[in-house]
């Protein structure tokens, strides 16, 4: 069916309008370039067209290359954020939930006595000393899918802050999920979203110091580490930790008997631009090094990173 | 040609100042023959105010107040210190108030829900009102900072600073001058690249981005304030496919030569603004801070690498200072102002007094002020009236009589009286929660976005109810037998009654501070008529105050008050 459709909210522009609409885009762009000279040192082209070729000042760079390589490092140290690791300790702090009426804290599905559901509160304690700020929406889901293959699902949309008998909070706000589906030969198919805020200091590791994340991935992975076929994930999006921000630009693992990394690895400097390190897929993780106004070159990723995606691919094989 | 057409290369070319057609003799390199000016329809057809109007519609452009009495004797003495008078009030600190609502016409930030509440940060539902004020009015502040201290209006959008009070302080990764109090010049600490109002929170929260939207109504909403181009006025037709999914949208916007026509614009310079991209649309951590890690989402989601309009971007960072440099931002820099001040839009008749603003603004160096200069002292911002063969297109595009802005009568009459209508901590001229501000003509910024300009019945039962306050508030706190100081009813007591010399001299004085204008006989006649007949109808010994209050509040809704 052939549908008109028009670009704009509610009502047509008169003609009139439109040619004033027009003639503003036009003629105004148009029509000023001998009275103006640029103050700032950028480029400017005032007529017709031109106007598009912008040459704004660039800052510098404040890293050099070794020190942002290093940087890369550090930031996957404690390893890459994992959706499963960090469900798994979102229900562990819930089940210290109080059940009751109205329940510390309050769950809109009444009956519920686990861990997941939907809960909402603005600030309780249980007699244990946990307190529950915030609200989220949790599901983990273990069963058999409409075609008869086995699934494990998680999955959350949060903003809460639950602090232990410690002192140490727990904060998430964001949203994930992971979806896993073991299919045949082995294999286990498995695509999700791991995004938002996320920190805890009563645990070790990733979530330590605190994480944002945004993370999609999406692939097949042999159950279990178990195969013949080489699994395959490719991770895409960013973490960022206090140590460096770096984002995955169609990052492939290969996972066979060898893991292999091919894609993209960028990360930040503090001036706002970016490095890029474009991985070759071999054996080394090795590859091409460059950014805006600096030389390319030759270069390779050390233990932390390669570590650290081999620790998430066996987490997420692992079902 | 079509008609539209004609007049559209008829216009451009009109328009033009310097860049010749091939078919035209090369332009001499130095002093260019000066065009004959064609005088602009204000100029032609309309009548200036008198000064002492003019120096009232400027006092309450510029600072919401009406002029002082010294001002008022100052241009009635010698019309020609008007100027002065206008640079003092350009270097009033007031002028960021009012730049602060003024500019809100045009962005629409200033309004009544976010997506987060104050309990949200762990704040009381009192501190409601200055929550959503403190978050809306960040990039308006940062704006108006640019305004009063007359830097170059590039800055608006390339800054590395921005403006925080108590609140945004509290709850935002801000530097905030430690023993500061209310909006000071702060700095973001994590890690947003410069980049002025398109940095600050308070501007993506009012225009947020939903799962599905990636970013393009921030663009689009980017692409209207800052270059005056909406992408939502460019006529396109096109077959719709099925746009369920990302995958679909994505492909249709490629593919589609009617997509394409915005979106190979739109969805570059969206790509640009995903270190704002929140996974929880409710969450105040999510909110909070600018996300980094984020910026290269758009790549993921949108498929595109960001771009400024064709030309590619390194990231956000480069974002601010390419907007700057786009000529757009400057011509659309004037054509708000100017429509701020004309209490009206531009219309293709303007575009060579836009055209000589543009340049003079330029060739300042973007200052702000001297643009503000430029538009106060034109035609098209002093009518008044018409002349007598002005034709009716004209008397309608041209706006000789406006109407004082929600915001211009809550500190006009606020200066005049002390009177401020307040309700839970509320201010009631402010707000559409629990007050009146649309209903005086106000925008709410989302469903309400221009301003009132003509008359409305809302707007007379608002202001009614405005004028009594403050009328009753003056005469009670006036005419109080020990009254030290006054504001309004400086001239009579309880005791005065019409007829005496003292009342008439007071009506007098009201009618000259509250209009500017002289009393006339017959408008005496009448309030002394009033005063009158509710003196008569009270009675008691409260009648002179009652009476007073009666004449002040019909005086404040008369429309030589909310005229200017």
């Amino acid at each position: 069916m052939l549908i008109k459709r028009r670009c704009y909210r509610n009502l047509r522009p008169s003609p009139a309008q439109e040619v004033l609409v027009i003639t503003l885009l036009f003629g105004l762009v148009a029509c000023v370039g001998p009275v103006e000279t640029p103050a700032d040192g950028a480029t400017e082209q005032d007529t017709a067209g031109e106007h598009l070729a912008i040459d704004p000042p660039h800052q510098a760079l404040q890293l050099t290359a070794d020190e942002a390589l290093a940087t890369v490092e550090e930031t996957l140290a404690e390893g890459l954020p994992d959706v499963l690791n960090l469900h798994a300790l979102y229900e562990d702090v819930m089940r210290h939930r109080e059940l009751g009426d109205p329940g510390c804290p309050v769950y809109e599905n009444a009956d519920s006595t686990g861990p997941n559901g939907n809960w909402f509160d603005r600030g309780c304690t249980t007699t244990e000393g946990w307190t529950y700020f915030g609200n989220a929406t949790a599901l983990h889901i273990i069963g058999i899918n409409p075609d008869g293959y086995p699934i494990d699902a998680v999955g959350a949309s949060a903003s809460f802050q639950v602090t232990d008998p410690n002192g140490a909070t727990f904060v998430g706000g964001g949203g994930y999920n992971l979806d896993r589906l073991l299919i045949e030969d082995g294999r286990l198919s498995l695509f999700g979203t791991f995004g938002g805020t996320y920190a805890y200091p009563g645990v070790e590791g990733w979530l330590h110091d605190g994480v944002e994340v945004s993370l999609f991935f999406d692939g097949e992975l042999n159950h279990n580490g178990v195969g013949d076929t080489p699994g395959q994930l490719r991770i895409d999006g960013g973490v960022g930790r206090a140590e460096g921000q770096i984002s995955f630009r169609e990052l492939i693992v290969e996972r066979g008997e060898t893991m292999l990394l091919g894609g993209q690895i960028d990360l930040r400097d503090p001036s706002g631009y970016w490095f890029h390190l474009a991985l070759e897929g071999s054996e080394r993780p090795c590859g091409t090094f460059w950014a805006e106004g600096l030389d390319e070159r030759e270069v390779c990723l050390g233990d932390h990173v390669v570590d650290s995606v081999e620790a998430l691919v066996t987490s997420m094989e692992t079902m | 040609m079509s008609p539209a057409r004609a007049l559209l290369a008829l216009l451009v070319c009109v328009s033009c100042s310097g860049e010749p057609s091939e078919t035209l003799p090369d332009p001499p390199q130095k002093d260019p023959p000066a065009r004959t000016p064609t005088p602009s329809e204000a100029a032609r057809y309309g009548e200036p105010l008198d000064a002492p109007r003019l120096l009232r519609r400027i006092s309450l452009d510029l600072l919401g107040v009406l002029p002082t009495e010294d001002q008022l004797r100052r241009v009635t003495d010698d019309p020609t210190t008007l100027d002065t008078i206008t640079d003092e009030l350009l270097s009033d600190p007031r002028l960021e108030d009012r730049f602060v609502h003024l500019l809100n016409e045009r962005w629409l930030t200033r309004v009544d829900a976010f997506n987060l509440e104050p309990w949200d940060y762990g704040l009381s539902a009192e501190q409601t009102y200055p929550f959503l004020r403190s978050i809306g009015e960040e990039p308006l502040r940062v704006a108006a900072r640019v305004l009063v201290e007359d830097q170059p209006w590039s800055e608006v959008v390339t800054a590395d600073w921005t403006m925080a009070n108590e609140i945004t302080a509290e709850i935002f990764p801000i530097q905030y001058p430690e023993g500061g109090e209310g909006w000071q010049v702060s700095y973001y600490t994590d890690g947003r690249p410069a980049g002025g109002v398109l940095m600050t929170n308070g501007l993506w929260w009012r225009y947020y981005t939903t799962p599905n939207n990636f970013s393009r109504s921030r663009a689009a909403a980017l692409s209207r304030l800052f270059l005056c181009e909406d992408f939502l006025l460019r006529p396109i037709s096109f077959e719709s496919p099925a746009l369920l999914d990302r995958e679909s949208l994505n492909a249709a916007i490629r593919e589609e030569e009617a997509c394409a026509g915005c979106h190979s614009a739109l969805d570059p310079l969206a790509s640009a603004l995903f270190g704002f991209w929140w996974f929880d649309l409710y969450d105040p951590t999510e909110l909070s801070r600018y996300h980094t890690e984020r910026e290269q989402l758009g790549v993921y989601y949108l498929e595109t690498d960001p771009a400024w309009f064709g030309t590619p971007l390194q990231g956000a960072v480069d974002l601010g200072p390419t907007l700057a440099a786009d000529p757009r931002f400057k011509t659309c820099a004037v054509r708000t102002f100017a429509e701020l001040l004309w209490r009206r839009g531009v219309e293709v008749e303007d575009l060579p007094t836009l055209e000589t603003l543009r340049a003079g603004f330029v060739a300042a160096d973007q200052r702000p002020k001297t643009l503000l200069r430029l538009l106060l002292a034109g035609p098209e911002y002093r009518v008044g009236s018409l002349t007598a063969d002005a034709p009716d297109e004209v008397a309608v595009r041209l706006s000789t009589a406006r109407l004082m802005s929600a915001d211009q009568l809550a500190t006009a009459i606020e200066d005049l009286t002390g009177f401020t209508w307040t309700l839970e901590g509320w201010d009631q001229l402010d707000n559409d929660e629990l007050g009146y501000r649309v209903l005086l003509g106000g925008v709410d910024g989302v469903t309400v976005t221009s301003p009132l300009r003509d008359p409305a019945l809302s707007r007379v039962l608002a202001l009614k109810r405005l004028a009594q306050g403050a009328g009753a508030a003056v005469a009670a706190a006036d005419l109080h037998p020990e009254a030290t100081t006054r504001t309004l009813l400086t001239e009579v007591t309880r005791e005065t009654r019409p007829g005496d010399a003292v009342f008439t001299a007071q009506l007098q004085a009201l009618s000259w501070r509250l209009y500017a204008v002289p009393l006339d006989a017959e408008r005496q006649a009448e309030l002394e008529a009033l005063w009158t007949a509710v003196a008569a109808e009270d009675g008691s010994e409260r009648m002179a105050e009652l009476a007073w209050a009666s004449v002040l509040s019909v005086m404040i809704r008369d429309p030589r008050f909310e005229v200017l």
